[in-house]
């Protein structure tokens, strides 16, 4: 029975049927899905591209470290190295042989500063830095760091920082989730935030308490989303971020939202069951009605979902306990259907488009 | 144990004058033919050791006899080990003898102390604030009409560790923040004594050994993440009464033991963790063996040996002031075999059926507890060719089973599988040895062994949610290859080991991004090779030599190490009879501390980089490090 299921997975892993030599690279710069990818011991990772239109992958165009996330941005594709590694690449989309610049985001501290988020806002590059009590804008041509947010009004109580993590943008503003995370206490909650930062001041604006590990998203009909877990009669699920955070859906008791992808009126919402930390689901969720229907459950790591520019929802699927491959799964927003899927080599951790 | 007269692949070193000061147990495995040594960097600094492309756990350490890692719960840090209490180092490699009650993939490391000691002083000092005193001390008296011999080993170690080695900030293509820096939190302090007292001699006869070691170590991090903080205090206690005797033509042993490992792990700033933390883990195993073995007919000589034991762990969260329920596992085993002597002696054939039997509880908890029976048979075969050339074969089916951490998993960090199987293997060897002793030449041994490791069922950790990993069943791996090892003592001068091991890995996981990639850290060509020339008892120069090619850095194979050659040298002098020697030894005496990679593995065309030497990625290896001994032995009866 496991030599058929190997041979199975094999067979699927030789059968993607599309080009992996990055030679067969074009250079596009539009038009693709730019996803990192990761081995399965986490020690190597790569920067792969999917085509929009019709799948073609074109695998492991350059390495990265082993905990790689990809945002892309005002025209550039921004490569965070996580914890351990505390780097910054900047792409010019289609350009990935080398970064057009690369920096290092430690300090004199020796605690990593875990950099996990990264936009362009005002012209200047926001960093969320789960590691530290700030979050610091840098000029995106030069790496020069160029000021700071000061955070520590928001701390948990560890004196590491309230663990921001997630940024969304609307309007020349950021919106920023604090997860609060209390590492002094096994990582137990403390309540989250959501923070409203004005891109060409760098002023820290409003501020929403939410339940724990609150995460921001760009969608939904106020164009922030956020989403929280409850937290000692602090509100837990997905809401529209706007004069007051407005609850829009709440996945079942036991499980947490672990991500959003949505346009104004439709999400794919993945969630994680807190009780075995294994069963993940995919929920589609209708936003106006505050209504979900499961598309699928798996125990596999669903670490991202992004959208795509032609409305679609990407989800970084990663190794199954039972041996099932690493993929991407492509769900179509409006029939919350799986569309496609894209076997990849390396498990794919996160995604964004150009 | 004579290496000529097993079928198993094995190899002896003696620990003595042929040896620099600076050595220690991981050099010498480095230099005996199919083992792979790796380090996270510098004297003292954590190593262990694979065999014949095993993993760091399936190979079994045992100290005298009790092992130190039943069944590859741990990984045995070789720091730990000082290799000067220790009379010879022996190397089962594939197979085990029956009265280890030990099955392992890799095989077994057996540090066996001296019968009788003289009394010796050792100091060294040297680079990087080490310093190492070491004393000897064995004498013998008679109580109840029996000789009663007693052995004191005592070692005391300390570096500073901080060393030089290259950074590059984890920037690849930004070559401005490069810079070399200062290794810092890498300092160690390990205290170590070995106590025996032997009552009897000959076949009958009454031991008892106590050996304890206490560390202190600061854990550094990796060169572009450093620690300040992050520590660990670890304590060994280690206690054996043994007795053995003679009844007509049957030998027996009876052993009661008992080891007691106690770790706390501060990370207080959450440096190495996502978090702040400190632990307290205790070891304890308690384990009982009693064999027999005789020459009941001629030519057949029949062995048993049974074992039982109890292994209990017990973790305490310091910081909540919380102790975690005790972790219990109970293991029996029994091993029946025999050596079948043939055809005038010149065959001997060497089966062996182990049976065991585990059984897993995790207590004042709601898991379930697992058991596991395994039969584990194999069996060897010598042939001797005249007396100088034998054959060797061996076939043999091992296994490591899920450790406690693996089966219910570790602080949060993972989570446990009950449902995990045993790491199993299935391996082969053949080989030929050739001895000589010719006076007034000298002697001397060759070997030339092929091997083959077929290994299922690995244990492999998934990510299954942003902060946990849970370990599977997943890995498949085959290793094939040849080791070679030459060893030459000629005219009572030069002493030379020569190892050299050729190995084909393939990773046949069912993970593309690996299938068919060779296995991370098991280098396709290894040779050691050292020297040494005595000129009477007056001085000693020697020289050692290690290359390392094809050697992946990761399981994707991305990352292909340079080829890597370090070389080492000591010279040591004794004035007159009696003085002490002093003695210079210097390792990586070329300073060799960056290799040249390509910058981006997978664009090949995009130029190198330069990076620096690593065992472990992101482990630095020390530079040029020199040592002066003084040595004093107050009688010859090494």
């Amino acid at each position: 029975m496991r030599a058929d299921l190997l041979t199975l997975l094999l067979l699927s892993a030789c059968t993607a049927g599309h080009p992996e030599d990055t030679s067969d690279w074009g250079g596009w710069t539009e038009g693709f899905a730019i996803f990192t990818g990761v081995s399965m011991d986490y020690s190597v990772g790569s920067l792969s591209a999917a085509s929009l239109s019709d799948r073609a992958l074109y695998q492991n165009l350059t390495a990265t470290s082993g905990d790689p996330v990809v945002r892309v941005d005002d025209g550039r594709v921004l490569q965070l190295n996580r914890f351990g590694y505390d780097t910054v690449r900047i792409y010019a989309p289609g350009t990935f042989s080398r970064p057009a610049l690369e920096f290092a985001v430690g300090d004199d501290e020796d605690r990593s500063t875990n950099p996990q988020d990264a936009r362009v806002c005002g012209g200047e590059l926001f960093l969320t830095l789960y590691g530290r009590p700030y979050l610091p804008w840098y000029h995106p041509d030069t790496g020069q760091l160029r000021g700071q947010v000061d955070l520590r009004a928001f701390s948990d109580g560890d004196g590491v920082g309230p663990e921001a993590s997630t940024l969304a943008e609307r309007d020349g503003t950021l919106f920023v989730g604090l997860n609060r995370l209390d590492r002094e206490d096994g990582w137990s909650d403390r309540g989250g935030y959501v923070v409203e930062i004005d891109c060409a001041s760098g002023a820290q604006g409003r501020a929403w308490p939410l339940g724990g590990n609150t995460s921001v998203w760009e969608g939904g009909p106020t164009g922030v989303l956020a989403s929280a877990r409850p937290y000692q009669g602090l509100p837990g699920g997905l809401f529209a971020v706007d004069e007051e955070p407005e609850p829009l859906w709440s996945p079942p008791e036991g499980e947490e939202i672990t991500g959003v992808a949505a346009d104004t009126r439709l999400a794919l919402v993945t969630t994680l069951s807190s009780a075995d930390l294994n069963t993940a689901r995919v929920w589609c969720v209708d936003l106006n009605t505050g209504s979900g229907a499961v598309a699928a459950e798996t125990q596999q790591l669903l670490s991202e979902v992004r959208m795509s520019p032609t409305g679609e929802a990407w989800l970084t699927v990663g190794w199954g306990l039972d041996g099932a491959a690493p993929e991407l799964r492509i769900y179509s927003l409006s029939s919350c259907a799986l569309v496609d899927r894209v076997t990849t080599t390396l498990a794919p951790f996160s995604v964004d488009f150009f | 144990m004579d290496p000529q007269r097993t079928s198993a692949s094995l190899t002896i070193v003696e620990v003595g004058p042929a040896l620099a000061a600076s050595s220690d147990v991981a050099q010498v495995l480095e230099s005996i033919p199919g083992t792979q040594v790796v380090s996270l960097g510098g004297l003292g600094g954590w190593s262990a050791v694979s065999i014949r492309g095993s993993t760091l756990r399936q190979v079994q350490v045992y100290l005298d006899g009790i092992p130190l890692n039943p069944d590859g719960a741990d990984t045995v840090n070789l720091a730990e080990l000082p290799l000067f209490a220790f009379k010879r180092v022996e190397v089962w490699r594939g197979t085990a003898p029956p009265a280890m009650d030990a099955s392992p993939i890799g095989g077994v490391v057996n540090l066996v102390s001296a019968d009788e000691l003289p009394m010796t002083a050792m100091a060294s000092s040297g680079s990087w604030g080490t310093h190492r005193m070491h004393a000897t001390n064995g004498g013998q008296t008679e109580l109840l009409g029996r000789p009663l011999s007693g052995t004191l080993v005592a070692e005391l170690f300390h570096t500073g560790g901080g060393f030089d080695y290259f950074s590059d900030s984890a920037t690849l293509w930004n070559l401005m923040d490069d810079r070399v820096r200062q290794r810092e939190n890498n300092d160690k302090t390990q205290a170590s004594a070995h106590a025996r007292l032997r009552l009897g001699d000959g076949p009958a006869r009454v031991t008892w050994m106590e050996a304890y070691l206490r560390r202190e170590e600061g854990l550094p991090g990796t060169a572009t993440h450093p620690t300040s903080s992050t520590h660990m205090d670890t304590s060994r206690h280690l206690s054996v009464l043994q007795a053995e005797g003679r009844l007509g033509v049957w030998r027996a042993e009876g052993r009661l033991w008992r080891t007691d490992r106690g770790e706390i792990y501060a990370d207080p700033l959450g440096e190495l963790g996502e978090g702040p933390d400190k632990t307290r883990g205790l070891t304890s195993r308690t384990g009982v063996l009693a064999s027999v073995r005789g020459a009941p007919w001629p030519g057949v000589i029949p062995s048993l040996t049974l074992t039982s034991r109890q292994d209990r762990y017990r973790e305490a969260d310091l910081r909540a002031d919380a102790v975690g329920p005790p972790k219990i596992r109970a293991s029996v085993s029994a091993s029946a075999g025999a050596d079948l002597w043939l055809w005038g002696d010149r065959v001997r054939i060497s089966p062996v059926a182990q049976l065991n039997y585990l059984d897993n509880q995790y207590l004042d908890t709601g898991v379930a507890g697992s058991t596991l029976l395994s039969l584990n048979p194999r069996a060897g075969m010598l042939l001797q060719l005249n007396p100088d050339w034998v054959l060797k074969a061996n076939l043999s089916r091992s296994l490591r089973p899920p450790d406690f951490s693996e089966l219910f998993g570790d602080r949060g960090v993972t989570v446990g599988n009950p449902d995990l199987l045993p790491e199993r293997a299935q391996t082969a060897d053949v080989g030929l040895r050739v001895e000589f002793r010719r006076a007034p030449l000298g002697e001397g041994a060759w070997e030339l062994t092929g091997f083959l490791n077929h290994t299922q069922d690995l244990i492999v950790y998934i990510q299954n949610a942003q902060r946990t990993s849970i370990p599977v069943n997943f890995g498949l791996t085959r290793v094939r290859g040849v080791e070679s090892g030459l060893t030459l003592s000629l005219w009572d001068r030069l002493d030379s080991r020569t190892a050299l091991t050729l190995t084909d890995s393939t990773n046949l996981s069912p993970d593309p991004g690996v299938y068919g990639k060779r296995l991370p850290r098991l280098p396709g060509m290894e040779l050691w090779q050292s020297t040494s020339l005595a000129w009477g008892k007056q001085g000693r120069i020697g020289h050692t030599w290690s290359l390392t090619r094809g050697n992946y850095w990761d399981a994707t194979n991305w990352y292909l190490s340079a080829p890597r050659s370090l070389h080492g040298a000591f010279v040591r002098a004794t004035p007159a009879p009696g003085w002490p020697s002093v003695e210079l030894s210097v390792l990586n005496l070329a300073n060799h501390i960056v290799e040249v990679i390509d910058r981006d593995p997978l664009q090949p065309a995009m130029g190198s980089r330069v990076a620096a030497i690593t065992d472990f990625a992101g482990y630095p290896l020390p530079g040029r490090t020199a040592m002066i001994t003084l040595r004093w032995q107050g009688t010859d009866a090494r």
